[in-house]
């Protein structure tokens, strides 16, 4: 586990969402097959990678990954590396954050970052699209799902709503009164 | 003769001849007893037999004596006896027509008595029923009056008892009646409460009603709206925001 700690410092660095990091591992698994393990390869892993990979955010952060770790030479022991590093993030529970709309890169880094903060160091997201929730976010962690958007909005100013509704009325029942 | 006479006749000159016999039969064994030679028991058989026959002849004598003097005697007391029951016969006699004379005397005044105490007996009956109607009468007259007197005073106390439960009768009634209006109108006002209470709280809900409904629409005519104007950027910010206020509310832990 110890050695494994600064692949995992390494992986979070740059990914925050268990879909990125699922697909990333895949990615790093991927590279270092078509390179460690294929004899008379020229080309490096990270160029590799980065031709395999179909969305450049990812491509960057293997490439960064790799750059800020030195992969074990021993190929078996580069598979436990894998392995570990694959096991530690499936396992690994993450919060699920709906939102009505679809972020951006940076937005998601923005709340993973947010979230590594105030939240875990390692905490990874799961992003979901959710259209009902608007001007906010539902938040699911441990088991507890929590929404503050609009509506919750609303319902904590009810009774500043209310007050502005009845006076409103009082006004236009005057005026019909007179 | 009287027969009790001629049995006592009897009987004597059985004892006579009884008697007579028993000296005999005492010689005889007497002089069985004392024989004397031949010669000299002749002599004294001659004599003895001598005076035997001369005590016999005497005895004989003295029998017929007696007897006669018994006869006598028996005729005498027959005769005596015969006066006796001719005086008592004579003497019956007398009773009876006495006894007979006496009694219809007494049966005659017996009766006349009975007639007399019948009469007066009746007349004493008349004289008591007549005074016993009388006396009824009286009472029945006197009763009448009691009567009268107690039903005049029972139709008084009457009227007083009547004129008193008439008099609380109306008092308990009024009180009763002011109970009862106290009791209703405290029932009313208490279910004009309970009125207005729940037509408090039914407008209260009611008021809640329309004001969900309000922010309902409010609610809904702000996402339609909002939701399509709302730019990318203010919704990233409205998402930190969001966090922040988990964040505020301890929804990490």
């Amino acid at each position: 586990m110890d050695q494994l700690t600064p692949f995992l410092t390494a992986f979070f660095k740059t990914t925050f969402t268990q879909a990125d990091a699922r697909r990333r591992i895949g990615l790093l698994e991927q590279g270092i097959e078509q390179t460690v393990y294929t004899q008379g390869v020229t080309k490096t892993l990270e160029q590799v990678v980065t031709e395999l990979a179909k969305q450049k955010e990812d491509a960057q952060a293997v490439v960064q990954f790799l750059s800020a770790v030195k992969l074990p030479s021993d190929t078996t022991l580069l598979k436990k590396m894998l392995a570990g590093l694959r096991d530690a993030v499936v396992s690994k529970t993450a919060v699920i954050l709906a939102i009505p709309f679809e972020p951006t890169a940076e937005q998601i880094v923005a709340y993973g970052e947010w979230f590594r903060v105030n939240v875990s160091p390692d905490v990874l997201i799961s992003i979901v699209f959710d259209a009902s929730v608007v001007g906010g976010c539902s938040i699911t962690w441990q088991g507890k799902q929590v929404t503050y958007d609009l509506e919750y909005l609303i319902k904590q100013k009810r009774n500043e709503i209310v007050a502005v509704v009845d006076q409103f009325v009082e006004k236009k029942r005057r005026e019909k009164v007179i | 003769m009287n027969t009790g006479v001629l049995i006592i006749l009897l009987f004597v000159v059985i004892a006579v001849a009884v008697s007579q016999l028993g000296v005999i039969l005492y010689f005889v064994n007497f002089i069985k007893k004392n024989q004397i030679p031949d010669g000299t028991i002749k002599d004294a058989q001659e004599k003895s037999a001598s005076v035997i026959a001369e005590a016999v002849a005497k005895s004989n004598e003295l029998v017929v004596k007696a007897q006669e003097e018994q006869i006598e005697k028996v005729s005498e007391e027959s005769k005596k006896l015969d006066e006796l029951a001719k005086q008592f016969e004579q003497t019956v006699n007398d009773l009876e027509a006495k006894t007979n004379s006496e009694l219809t005397g007494t049966a005659k005044e017996a009766t006349e008595s009975l007639e007399t105490v019948a009469q007066t007996s009746q007349e004493s009956l008349q004289d008591v029923v007549q005074t016993s109607q009388k006396t009824l009468e009286t009472m029945a007259s006197e009763s009448q009056e009691t009567l009268k007197t107690l039903v005049a005073t029972d139709r008084k106390v009457l009227e007083e008892k009547t004129d008193t439960m008439i008099n609380q009768s109306s008092q308990v009634f009024q009180q009763f009646m002011t109970q009862l209006s106290t009791q209703v109108r405290e029932q009313l006002a208490g279910e004009l409460d309970t009125a207005k209470k729940e037509i408090d709280i039914y407008k209260k809900e009611r008021i809640n009603t329309i004001n969900e409904k309000i922010i309902d629409i409010l609610e809904e005519t702000l996402v339609a709206t909002l939701g399509k104007k709302l730019s990318l950027k203010d919704e990233g910010e409205f998402v930190f925001q969001a966090l922040e206020t988990a964040k505020k509310e301890h929804v990490f832990g």
